[in-house]
């Protein structure tokens, strides 16, 4: 998250950023689907890295810019608007994965999502395709996969602050701000989350 | 700065938090101890290992126009349906077990209910198995000599407790009390037993006292309909809440008495377990017919009377 010079003048978002909003706020549509263009990689990349897997990506992605269209005059803009965004995506991707234990596989049916000609889409194959790795050689590559899967294998409370931070490079009052615990919670959930890593992954 | 303190400090380090002279006197920690300067390079190792995790490269088109049309159809509600009919079957499946649970509960609760109970007192020890009596069963059988017998096994059940719960049994109005008297009051069963209130409290427990022991071998003259009342009893009452009886299909064992054996029966005598599953009715001769009732045969050391508890039945 970048600290942007609209955020010296008094708005965390830029300008353009504003203005879109209030756009959306008034209902325009053409705002909205800007607004999603904008913010759509944005949105795809916060779940992925907190559910660790392209299953059902595009279902709660979109799930997540519905609960934006749905919600966002309750935005009052006292955080950056990606605050705010990785806010909601992350509270609905607990949602998502409550639903996805066991009990929940069992008594909620999956969407079947279908366009206007009622062709269902299925795009998570070529979605993974295009996840961009920055890790070079196979065996960066191979360590941060390793990784990957130590970070996913924490308890929720310790993966989503090491993400925020580490992965993300959110600042700890956007952490805060996001989860609704105090900067020292955020801390020290960072300093065990970065333990247990440290702990599983020999470098 | 020792190490334990460079080591609490790593992390404000690597988030770039450390300046001024605690900086200072945490770069000077990292030059003079190895072990700690290895640890520092693995964790900022690790830290750019996280920077590198993968990304989303490219949404399709499609995502925004599907997401758009949901919104221009006002289509909001989540996709995630509950599945009603599978809420439904897995409910009404709890709903049968739970019930079935209280069911069976409030049924033995009420058997066990000692409100109403009868309890069986009768002499027990070496001294009460020696005066046992046991009925000549061939000279008895011997007068059945076209018939089949019939044959009750309660191996594990005392003829005491086989009285006081056929009383209980009566009592509650199961059983009919022909039944009563063929089984209890003609075999001798019945003979000089007394039974009174045990006064504990008004509890209304009636206490039934046998003056000696009942015998392990019981020859009674029954009916059909009789027999089929036994059936029942036995397995409404013995099998549903006592030892339980012998399995069935298999032909009961009669020890007919001591040095007997039953090779000095007569030729060809049919023995039918009125207890098994493959007692039928229909092929009970009219008239009367011999039964075997055959009880628990266990004594114990203990020389003193005891006592034994039976509600009716509910």
């Amino acid at each position: 998250m970048e600290v942007t010079a609209a955020e010296k003048a008094g708005s965390y978002n830029s300008p353009e950023v504003d203005e879109l909003i209030a756009r959306c706020q008034s209902g325009t549509l053409e705002a909205f689907d800007e607004l999603v263009a904008r913010y759509e990689r944005f949105v795809f990349t916060v779940v992925y890295q907190h559910l660790g897997s392209m299953d059902e990506i595009e279902d709660i992605a979109q799930e997540v810019f519905l609960r934006v269209f749905k919600f966002i005059g309750r935005y009052r803009g006292q955080a950056s608007f990606e605050t705010w965004l990785y806010k909601v995506a992350l509270n609905y991707i607990r949602t998502h994965q409550r639903r996805r234990s066991l009990l929940g596989r069992f008594f909620i049916e999956l969407p079947e999502r279908t366009d206007d000609s009622g062709r269902s889409f299925d795009m998570v194959a070529r979605l993974a395709d295009d996840a961009r790795d920055p890790a070079h050689s196979d065996e960066h590559r191979r360590i941060v996969e390793e990784i990957m899967q130590v970070v996913h294998g924490l308890p929720p409370m310790y993966r989503d602050v090491l993400i925020m931070r580490e992965v993300n490079e959110l600042s700890y009052d956007e952490i805060s701000e996001i989860l609704g615990v105090s900067m020292g919670t955020v801390k020290s959930r960072l300093n065990r989350a970065r333990q247990l890593v440290r702990r599983k992954v020999p470098l | 700065m020792d190490c334990k303190e460079f080591r609490r400090l790593i992390g404000e380090e690597l988030d770039g938090a450390l300046e001024g002279a605690r900086l200072a006197r945490f770069n000077e920690h990292r030059k003079s101890c190895a072990a700690c300067e290895r640890e520092y390079l693995k964790q900022r190792r690790m830290k750019m290992y996280m920077q590198c995790f993968p990304t989303i490269g490219r949404v399709s088109d499609r995502f925004r126009r599907e997401l758009m049309t949901r919104v221009r159809n006002g289509d909001l509600r989540s996709h995630y349906r509950l599945n009603y009919p599978r809420i439904t079957a897995t409910l009404a499946l709890f709903a049968c077990i739970f019930v079935g649970l209280l069911f069976a509960v409030n049924s033995y609760r009420e058997y066990m209910d000692k409100e109403k109970g009868l309890i069986a007192r009768y002499p027990e020890g070496p001294e009460a198995v020696q005066t046992m009596s046991l009925p000549s069963l061939s000279q008895e059988l011997g007068l059945a000599a076209d018939r089949p017998v019939y044959a009750l096994v309660l191996s594990n059940v005392r003829a005491e407790d086989f009285v006081v719960k056929l009383l209980a049994n009566y009592e509650s109005g199961k059983t009919p009390e022909r039944l009563i008297d063929r089984l209890a009051v003609e075999t001798g069963l019945l003979d000089g037993v007394s039974m009174h209130p045990s006064g504990m409290g008004g509890s209304g427990q009636t206490i039934v006292t046998f003056p000696r022991p009942l015998p392990l071998v019981v020859v009674a003259y029954v009916e059909r309909q009789d027999l089929i009342a036994l059936r029942r009893f036995t397995l409404d009452v013995i099998n549903t809440y006592g030892p339980g009886v012998i399995a069935s299909g298999t032909m009961p064992t009669i020890e007919l008495e001591p040095g007997v054996a039953p090779r000095d029966m007569r030729e060809g005598l049919e023995i039918v377990d009125i207890g098994g599953g493959t007692f039928n009715e229909n092929l009970v001769p009219d008239g009367i017919v011999p039964l075997v009732i055959s009880f628990e045969s266990g004594q114990t050391e203990n020389a003193s009377p005891v006592e034994n508890q039976t509600s009716p039945s509910p």
